[in-house]
């Protein structure tokens, strides 16, 4: 036990170096362009600041920032404010984002919901806690996150482009028990497939072995969510799951299919049924034809969260995108 | 104690370097008896002294008390868990089970037998019927898939019982946990209720199962897919778990017989020391309801994180049992699971 938490020590510090350098990298970019690395169309392109490899500290650190907003929408929702401010705070002290929006649910009419949400929104602040500890130093910030209910919130945008509402109606996941599961369901298979699709690229096993402890959990999560959903009975519900399922598809592209992997351009399910009387069959978890779970790739995912199916390094749940070097749909 | 996960690290490593040198050994005749390679070379050396002085024979490499665990041998444990699980849901669903060309080695030697299985009744709860139906139709799938990947390697079903009668795996399992009374019985089959507690003492293991094994895969295509496996095992538990509470608040005998097969599956599967980081540790199981009554539908630790069992406690639970006694067979499993690997075969010692 000694010798793992030595090992872990090591290996925080040696991605708290390669933190150091490429903060160095960008900060001279930054001073010699005088433009924000981030959002940059030139700094984008410019391939001196592409990824040529991932490291583990990377990926931790976006699962990180998807931990942030997760954690918000939940604590929010159950508790009317969110995370602690040192809860938000980069490993070496500088301030977290701002969170916009973000309410106290009524789940009086619905108190399994709410018993429910409390559970998720633990189990989210204890995945930022941990992954924070993890990097320690290195832990990013966390950005600024938008989780408002209004007009031009990314809920609203989200459920408009889906098809959910109408091209000028809001929609407000803070309103009621129902709604709150569908803004629920907008982020919890996102993260399933963001972990199945991350793990495979950490190199250090004891890690993976977290990251597969966190997957698992968002996967109890996801199903939580969509088999309430489901058990409402309620077609409308099971409607909106579909159109949101069919709006992260597009979302998200088309790559090619990899049925062993787990990718294909196709890779996201709502909880419609199949069959009736006695064929009837569920579709709780969105698996392929060897059930397995599906990945995305990093950019996969931003493309979802930033509401953005082209190129883009921020929008949507994220207005001025992710912190850390994974940051960009492409 | 030695640690399970390092200890099949330093093997594995060291199985490859011996492979190397075995597949020399075999190419150049060599037989079994492992000789250091040196002797061998200079033996073959061609020099004017030929026919070659024979040297000294060194020191043969002692042979491994236990064999490094690949791959396949990883697959293969898993395999052996789908196909219980398969033959439970489907049995449930249809009243029959894998098709015996689903059960045969990859080689083709017949699998095992299947005692006990029964069409369940789903018609006072269809939404139950229709949960069954899909996580047969996944489990079939998985048994299809690891199939597939190992090809010629898949191992045959062993002889598996999932009988609901009172000398059944199932009855064995309720009395241990204190479900039903100790000359009482349990069948799975006999409602949509009972059916779903047989779930639940399959699925949290699957993923527990899944969680321990899927870092030792060295193949990232495997590990990727032990992944999705783990995840879909996840969100079968995620279901029978948020359908069993749901139905506790009226029927909370049901929160209660969880809350007993955790228990008892803790007290199956050792006490592993605590490490947070990965998921071990001695309470590595978790009923429907938390301290204070509150709902628990996510089996956690304080990290957030699902658990992971090695093998040998994986199969304590379905051997059901934790003397070590019985380690290579029981329960589920009346005649052990079947590995080329016998580490991958037995409980906890």
């Amino acid at each position: 036990m000694q010798d793992e938490r030595a090992e872990h020590d090591l290996l925080i510090e040696t991605f708290d170096g390669r933190a150091r350098r490429r903060a160095d990298r960008r900060a001279f970019f930054t001073t010699a362009l005088g433009v924000a690395a981030a959002g940059s169309a030139f700094a984008y392109a410019n391939p001196a600041l592409a990824q040529t490899a991932v490291t583990d500290s990377d990926v931790l650190n976006f699962a990180l920032n998807l931990e942030y907003l997760e954690a918000q929408f939940y604590l929010y929702a159950v508790n009317g404010s969110g995370l602690p401010s040192n809860l938000t705070s980069s490993g070496s002290g500088a301030a977290g984002g701002t969170v916009t929006g973000g309410a106290k649910v009524d789940f009086t009419g619905d108190p399994l919901v709410g018993a429910y949400a409390r559970e998720i929104a633990a189990d989210e602040q204890a995945h930022v806690a941990f992954l924070r500890t993890a990097l320690g130093g290195s832990a990013v910030a966390m950005p600024n996150i938008n989780i408002s209910s209004d007009a031009n919130g990314p809920f609203t945008a989200a459920a408009r482009t889906a098809g959910v509402i109408g091209s000028t109606d809001t929609f407000n996941p803070y309103s009621s028990p129902n709604n709150f599961l569908l803004g629920a369901f907008i982020f919890e298979d996102v993260g399933v497939t963001a972990y199945k699709g991350a793990a495979p690229l950490l190199s250090n096993k004891t890690f993976l072995e977290a990251a597969a402890g966190i997957l698992a959990v968002e996967a109890y999560h996801a199903a939580i969510v969509r088999t309430t959903l489901y058990s409402k009975g309620v077609q409308a519900l099971v409607d909106a799951t579909e159109k949101i399922s069919n709006a992260r598809d597009t979302l998200d592209g088309s790559p090619a299919l990899d049925a062993t992997r787990g990718i294909g351009p196709d890779d996201d399910q709502g909880i419609a049924p199949s069959g009736s009387g006695a064929t009837l069959t569920a579709n709780l978890a969105p698996l392929n034809s060897n059930g397995l779970a599906y990945s995305r790739t990093p950019g996969q995912v931003l493309n979802i969260v930033y509401l953005n199916s082209g190129t883009a390094t921020m929008g949507g749940f994220f207005p001025n995108g992710v912190n850390g070097n994974i940051k960009s749909t492409t | 104690m030695i640690d399970p996960f390092k200890a099949i690290e330093i093997l594995t490593a060291a199985e490859n370097r011996r492979a190397a040198r075995r597949g020399f050994l075999k190419a150049a005749g060599g037989g079994a008896v492992l000789l250091g390679g040196a002797s061998l070379l200079s033996a073959c050396k061609e020099d004017e002294n030929y026919p070659p002085t024979p040297l000294p024979t060194p020191t043969p490499t002692p042979t491994p008390t236990s064999t490094a665990v690949t791959d396949n041998d990883i697959l293969n444990l898993a395999l052996n868990l789908e196909y219980l699980e398969a033959q439970f849901y489907l049995y449930a669903v249809n009243g029959s089970g894998l098709s015996s060309s689903m059960t045969a080695s990859g080689s083709g030697t017949a699998g095992g037998t299947v005692t006990g299985g029964a069409k369940v009744d789903f018609s006072g709860d269809p939404v139950v019927g229709a949960y069954a139906r899909e996580i047969a139709a996944d489990e079939l799938a998985h048994v299809v898939f690891l199939r597939n990947v190992l090809g010629s390697a898949a191992i045959a079903m062993p002889n598996i019982n999932i009988d609901g009668g009172a000398n059944g795996a199932f009855t064995a399992a309720a009395r241990a946990a204190g479900v039903i009374g100790s000359s009482d019985t349990f069948n799975p089959y006999s409602s949509p209720e009972n059916f779903l507690l047989g779930a639940f003492i399959f699925e949290d293991v699957g993923v527990t199962a899944y969680k321990g094994a899927a870092p030792l895969l060295s193949n990232k295509t495997y590990l990727e897919a032990a992944a999705g496996i783990l995840a879909a095992e996840s969100y079968h538990a995620g279901i029978v778990r948020t359908v069993l509470y749901a139905k506790g608040m009226s029927t909370t005998s049901l929160i209660t017989a969880t809350t007993k097969i955790s228990d008892a599956r803790d007290l199956l599967d050792g006490t592993p020391a605590n490490d947070d980081i990965r998921g071990i540790g001695s309470d590595d199981d978790q009923g429907l309801v938390g301290s204070g009554n509150t709902a628990n539908l996510v089996p956690a630790n304080v990290n957030g994180l699902a658990y992971s069992r090695n093998s040998q406690q994986v199969h304590n639970i379905v051997y059901l049992n934790a003397t070590g006694a019985n380690r290579t067979g029981g329960g589920f499993f009346p005649n052990g699971t079947n590995n080329p690997n016998p580490s991958l075969r037995v409980g906890l010692s």
